[in-house]
């Protein structure tokens, strides 16, 4: 049975219903209205995004549904992606960065684990201001603060 | 890459390097990075003579911190609030400097959730009454506990009974009378590891009487169900002469104590396993062996007159399976994971 997605900017997307519920979010709201025709509003993500969430939905829709545990420390998990997932990735910082915060509100797991994996692998072994350069990000720290800032950091590391 | 919330998440697949590294790049990015990396590392107090943090740091973010290692303890410490209020793992001493565990009490204070508390070279103050042992006792999450001092068995025993939730309990160095209180000993059974053998300082006899005195003085040995054994000597060699720290029980033996009432022991770590040249004591010694029927993981660092029966080397139980010399290790120990025999002598 297809369901009907509604975008911030009011497009409508009509997808399969096991599609929509790769979105913990969205099978909530189903569940809790039942069966219906009307469409599911999704203020927060527009259509563009949206479009990109139902494609990695599309392609995900037979995965094993992914059980979160607290346990679970993502440090120890490795940072590999998958090749069509890499490819998915391959989009402007906005589109990423939008594609992750959706993925958040949807409360798609998969998704926003590869989102953060992508983001994470562009940071991996860059210098701070490398990393500035990357996300077009402001030092605003004054020279006095860097120096403390270095004493603090020494501080937390292991000896 | 403003929102605070998507940093945080991305944070989670970050090592030290990176969160450091992240933690550097701007304001924004610092508060929501340094807390990750303070949380994920072992926070060092160290001597006065070393650069600290200032006590703004330890206000704003001390709260981050989960790993503790306080080689001495900073008088800024003493006059403030609780700095450290969900740190889990604290490390408190030196190797170098004994100190009072009176001086440590404020920042033992300051850290009420601990779980994992180590305590090295300190002095613990005589009698049950002492405020700074009352404190001590009063942490009702600890775990697991690794003092380096000398405890009266009074204070073990309040220990024991203070903190329902201990279950490691490592006691090197610890001094105890010849007379372990019975009372203690069932306490002392629901501990999921013990190491009681000071392998390092020079409290080695005292150790052996505890190893002595908990596991072959009293009956209630006989249903002893420590999964996890630590022990700096087995043997059956001799009984009279036995060599500092051992715990021997030779000519005293009675096979319904000791270590081999342990029958669900399921981890055995030894220093030395001492085989006699006396047959009639190897065959009591197998014997007894062979009653660990619940032997997960054996690891033994040196076999003393070791028989063509044992070889040296680590196996998992795949490769004992197939090594006909070691067949009777998978026939004694039929749950046997890994044997490790490091040499024979």
């Amino acid at each position: 049975m297809p369901v009907t997605l509604t975008s911030l900017d009011n497009q409508e997307f009509k997808v399969d219903k096991e599609v929509a519920e790769r979105s913990i979010l969205i099978k909530n709201m189903i569940e809790d209205v039942g069966e219906s025709d009307a469409p599911i509003p999704l203020p927060n993500v527009s259509a563009a995004v949206l479009t990109k969430v139902i494609e990695y939905c599309e392609h995900h829709r037979n995965d094993p549904v992914q059980v979160q545990d607290e346990t679970d420390d993502p440090r120890k998990r490795s940072n590999d992606i998958e090749e069509w997932d890499m490819k998915f990735m391959q989009v402007d910082q906005e589109m990423l960065f939008e594609i992750i915060l959706a993925a958040n509100y949807l409360d798609i797991k998969p998704l926003l684990d590869v989102g953060c994996k992508t983001v994470a692998n562009i940071i991996k072994g860059k210098t701070p201001e490398e990393i500035r350069k990357a996300f077009n990000i402001v030092n605003d720290f004054t020279p006095e603060e860097e120096a403390q800032i270095k004493k603090e950091n020494e501080w937390a590391e292991d000896r | 890459m403003d929102s605070p919330e998507l940093l945080l998440t991305v944070a989670q697949h970050f090592d030290r390097t990176d969160l450091d590294s992240c933690s550097r790049v701007s304001r924004k990015w610092r508060e929501c990075f340094l807390p990750e990396l303070i949380a994920g590392r072992v926070f060092h107090l160290t001597p006065v003579a070393q650069p600290q943090p200032s006590l703004p740091f330890l206000r704003r973010y001390g709260h981050n911190v989960r790993f503790l290692d306080c080689k001495m303890i900073r008088p800024m410490i003493h006059s403030h609030g609780p700095l450290f209020p969900n740190a889990d793992s604290l490390h408190l001493g030196s190797r170098q400097i004994e100190q009072e565990l009176a001086s440590m009490m404020p920042l033992i204070r300051h850290c009420p959730q601990i779980h994992r508390l180590e305590l090295q070279r300190v002095i613990v103050g005589e009698g049950s009454t002492a405020p700074d042992w009352k404190l001590l006792s009063s942490l009702q999450n600890l775990a697991e506990l690794k003092v380096d001092a000398r405890l009266t068995k009074t204070l073990l025993g309040l220990l024991l009974q203070n903190c329902p939730h201990l279950m490691v309990l490592c006691l090197k160095g610890m001094r105890i009378e010849r007379h372990m209180h019975d009372k203690l000993i069932p306490r002392l059974t629901a501990m999921t590891v013990i190491d009681l053998i000071d392998y390092n300082s020079s409290s080695g006899p005292d150790s052996g009487k505890i190893c002595r005195e908990i596991l072959c003085s009293s009956p209630s040995m006989i249903k002893l169900t420590w999964p996890t054994l630590i022990v700096d000597r087995l043997s059956l060699a001799n009984g009279q002469d036995s060599p500092p720290g051992a715990i021997t029980t030779g000519q005293h033996l009675n096979p319904s104590v000791g270590v081999w009432a342990c029958t669900s022991l399921q981890i055995l770590w030894v220093k030395h396993l001492e085989w006699s040249t006396n047959s009639a004591l190897n065959g009591r010694m197998m014997g007894q062996l062979e009653r660990l029927r619940e032997l997960r993981h054996m690891d033994v660092q040196t076999m003393i007159n070791g028989g063509a029966r044992w070889r040296t080397g680590a196996y998992p139980r795949d490769e004992l399976a197939t090594d006909l010399h070691l067949g009777w290790t998978i026939t004694t120990w039929p749950l046997i994971l890994n044997y490790s025999l490091r040499s024979v002598q």
